[in-house]
């Protein structure tokens, strides 16, 4: 198909069904050709479709009567070159379903043309005029600037891609590892100790697969959210290039599996950690922290209060007691009770000790040992008597308080 | 009637290169103008004494070659050192500080004594009231009233040093039949340089595009068709961006969450598009205006980076620059020194409105002879408290242009040791032009949009 058939099959889709303006610019961008030949496609195109759209010329030259070095005029109104002493050109600049003026034709194509950044073949092929330095950065920018993702994101997949340096690569990762080390960031907090490790597995993984793949996509998937939404976009915007349709399903697989092992990672390893601990760790600390928190209760409250509680409960003062007593104590008191319960019930005690201590104990001594009840019942009795004599203490907070303030007056 | 060529065949394009200029900007400007600690303890009256310091020598030089030999009424003149050594019926010259005093123009000791800080000289469009308004000298000693016929035609504002030649016909009023300006400071006697320099100001964006701001892109891109490609920099002198909506701030509460920013986004983020589309083509020149999102006092410090999210990359190099206004240039060997015109339109508020026919060049003029750009800094101009003048010139430069001016003019003055290049570039946004300066001739010419 020739430049000229493609360009009217292009006008003829945007200016007379879709209504909208198209200036020599934004032809010249998705052609990609020099502009002077998107200017005289536009007068072309023009000649063929008199009646359904109207041309804005560019008019260049010397006004009759001005010392100016050039004057520059955008008119509906070929007329208006009787203005000029000299003309050196005039052009097509835009064609425009009718009654639009020129400011609205102008405003309706910069966002769309903003959507084609210049690459070092912009400068032959547009005919911009080549600069002492260019820096080819533009994707990055107008993506994370622009309102509109999915504008932006068609044209850095049809055209930039191959030509995209390594410039924008490394500027890339170095925006987004900071980006997803402060989103983990986030993440770890809640999460006590081995995370970071692995948070900078995953950022080493990222910025890896950053410098293999394309960049359009490694974008993607860096500032994506977890939840993957943005990705899908991805198959609806390109459906221009196969070839790169299918890479990009491939890359996008695979990053979805990746990204399903790491979402597996974060939460197997919140559970695995959280169990392990317990397993290894929860026999030894977590009674010293129960009794401490009812060291800090007997503290707070007043020993006459305690006193009627220990008086009305014997269990819960053998346990107070004990809780009274100093760490090792309490994993001397434990020993005790894992002999007593080997004692009680040997077959059923060793499988228990393997699993998870916290969670199987209570059935187990429910279960197995009527020996090691009153001591397990004082260990447990002693967390969740707390909660009753809260209840109690809510319930009768009135009285005591009366009392109180009884006792004192 | 001409009309437009149609589609033949593609054609074959060259890449066209544009030409370079060696530009060093920021030489100069940055041991003047460039804050680095700032102290706001200062006071401001340092910056008189410096100014008058400084200049009354150059004065003194210009006075005594002039009025060496005068005589008044068969009295030969005589120096007074003082402004109250002069004596009634004597004619002398005596070196001063103008001062103006005029009924519409803020006095902020007034102002302070109101209990009212807030002193907003924007929207007042002229001090002047031709009765009522006294031209003072001041120094050290003291001041006195002047008078005499030659103030109609002449050009004068608070804060010029000037000599001036008379006698104390009245008490305290003394009668000036003639003035001295400084001895002009020096030049830079060579000025080689080839290439040509676009200036444009007053760009205004608001967030959305028109037509003169697209074709003014495309026309410096080369994408307009006509070759451009021997403009080798643009320099954006100031106001590039338009203040939405006029002062929403609420006296009682500065600084509460209700006063938004004058400032919108959007019409940021489009200069920085502008920027960013020019770049690759054109180096450009960025200096802040009095509607920018930069201090309102002068020197204004370069526009932040962080305000140019795309166009930040070419900072690091000499294609991108934010400046300070005023600025210092140099391209190759010519040296130019431009504001971004709030100097001028300040100036301008004190002369008599009809007088000059809204022309700016008898003030540029003027602010060369008076050797100092920004005379009425501190008094009604906001200026940071220098212990220096940084205003008073010590070099003449080669081009001197003023942006966000009503219209172009532009005017080639020859002074006793050199000659300017004067250049009021006028506000793109009402008049769509760009001024194409010529470094080699110093010839200034526009480049007209318009839609």
């Amino acid at each position: 198909m020739g430049l000229l058939d493609k360009s009217t099959e292009l006008l003829k889709e945007s200016l007379i069904k879709g209504n909208k303006p198209f200036t020599y610019k934004l032809l010249s961008r998705e052609l990609n050709i020099h502009t002077s030949d998107a200017k005289a496609l536009l007068y072309s195109f023009y000649l063929k479709f008199k009646d359904e759209v109207e041309p804005t010329y560019l008019l260049l030259g010397q006004l009759q009567d001005s010392d100016d070095l050039l004057s520059i005029k955008l008119t509906k109104n070929l007329g208006d070159q009787d203005e000029f002493e000299k003309l050196a050109s005039i052009e097509v600049y835009a064609l425009a379903p009718k009654n639009l003026t020129i400011d609205e034709i102008v405003q309706s194509n910069v966002s769309e043309v903003e959507r084609f950044p210049l690459t070092q073949d912009g400068f032959k092929q547009w005919g911009v005029i080549r600069g002492p330095e260019f820096i080819e950065v533009e994707t990055i920018h107008t993506e994370t600037t622009h309102p509109i993702r999915q504008e932006v994101r068609k044209p850095i997949n049809k055209t930039k891609e191959e030509t995209s340096n390594s410039k924008a690569s490394k500027f890339d990762t170095g925006l987004a590892s900071a980006r997803i080390l402060e989103k983990y960031k986030t993440k770890e907090k809640p999460i006590k100790k081995d995370q970071p490790s692995i948070s900078t597995t995953f950022t080493s993984k990222t910025t890896s697969s950053s410098n293999t793949m394309k960049p359009g996509v490694t974008r993607r998937s860096k500032t994506e959210p977890v939840n993957g939404g943005p990705a899908e976009l991805i198959e609806d915007e390109d459906l221009n290039d196969e070839e790169f349709i299918k890479k990009q399903e491939l890359e996008k697989q695979e990053k979805d599996r990746k990204r399903k092992e790491l979402e597996s990672m974060f939460d197997d390893d919140d559970g695995f950690e959280v169990y392990e601990r317990k397993g290894e760790v929860q026999p030894d600390k977590p009674q010293p922290v129960t009794a401490s928190k009812h060291a800090d209760l007997e503290g707070i409250f007043d020993s006459s209060f305690s006193a009627s509680q220990s008086q009305s409960q014997s269990q819960s003062q053998q346990g107070n007691s004990s809780v009274k007593s100093s760490p090792a104590k309490t994993n001397e008191r434990k020993e005790v009770s894992k002999e007593v319960s080997k004692e009680a019930s040997d077959s059923v005690t060793s499988y228990y000790d393997e699993d998870g201590y916290l969670v199987t104990k209570v059935e187990a001594k429910q279960k197995s040992a009527p020996n090691p009840k009153p001591r397990a019942r004082t260990a447990t009795s002693s967390l969740e008597s707390k909660s009753p004599a809260k209840k109690a203490k809510s319930g009768t907070k009135q009285s005591t308080l009366m009392s109180f303030f009884g006792k004192k007056k | 009637m001409a009309i437009p060529n149609e589609f033949q065949q593609e054609s074959e394009h060259a890449v066209v290169t544009r030409c370079e200029i060696d530009s060093k900007s920021g030489f100069k400007s940055h041991d003047l103008y460039v804050l680095n600690e700032r102290s706001y303890s200062n006071q401001f009256a340092p910056m008189y004494f410096n100014r008058l310091q400084v200049l009354r020598p150059r004065v003194s030089h210009s006075a005594t070659k002039k009025w060496a030999n005068e005589s008044i009424n068969g009295t030969k003149v005589v120096k007074r050192d003082k402004v109250l050594d002069v004596k009634p019926s004597e004619p002398s010259w005596v070196i001063g500080t103008v001062y103006m005093e005029m009924k519409y123009k803020p006095n902020i000791l007034e102002e302070v004594s109101k209990n009212n800080v807030n002193v907003d000289v924007s929207g007042i469009e002229s001090y002047v009231d031709q009765d009522l308004d006294e031209i003072y000298l001041e120094d050290e000693s003291g001041r006195i009233l002047l008078d005499g016929d030659i103030f109609k035609s002449t050009v004068l504002c608070t804060g010029v040093v000037v000599g001036v030649l008379g006698m104390e016909t009245k008490p305290g009023c003394f009668t000036v039949v003639d003035i001295v300006y400084p001895l002009m400071s020096a030049q830079k006697p060579t000025r080689a340089s080839q290439g040509k320099v676009a200036i444009c100001s007053g760009l205004q964006f608001t967030g959305i595009w028109d037509a003169k701001h697209a074709l003014l892109q495309d026309y410096l891109t080369g994408e307009l068709g006509h070759d451009s490609s021997q403009l080798t920099r643009l320099i954006i002198a100031g106001n590039s961006v338009r203040v939405q909506e006029q002062d929403q701030v609420q006296q009682r509460n500065k600084y509460g969450a209700k006063n938004k920013s004058n400032f919108s986004q959007q019409s940021i983020s489009q200069l920085d598009s502008f920027i960013h589309a020019l770049l690759p083509s054109i180096p450009v020149d960025l200096m802040p205006g009095e509607s920018d999102p930069a201090e309102i006092s002068l020197p204004q410090q370069p526009l932040h980076r962080a305000l140019f999210h795309k166009s930040q990359s070419y900072l690091k190099s000499n294609n991108f620059n934010t400046l300070t206004n005023p600025q210092w240039f140099q391209f190759n060997e010519l040296r130019v020194l431009g504001t971004s015109g709030e100097n001028v339109n300040d100036v301008y508020k004190y002369v008599v409105p009809d007088s000059l026919q809204v022309s700016r060049l008898p003030i540029v003029e003027a602010s060369l002879h008076w050797q100092n750009i920004v005379p009425t800094a501190p008094d009604t101009l906001a200026c940071y408290p220098f212990e220096r003048d940084p205003f008073t010139m010590t070099e003449t430069p080669h081009v001197y242009f003023i942006g966000n001016q009503p219209r172009f003019e532009t005017k080639l003055l020859s002074l006793e040791r050199g000659q300017v290049r004067i250049i009021c570039v006028p506000d793109f946004n009402k008049s769509g032009q760009l001024v194409v300066l010529d470094t080699d001739t110093l010839d200034a010419n526009v480049v007209t949009i318009s839609s």
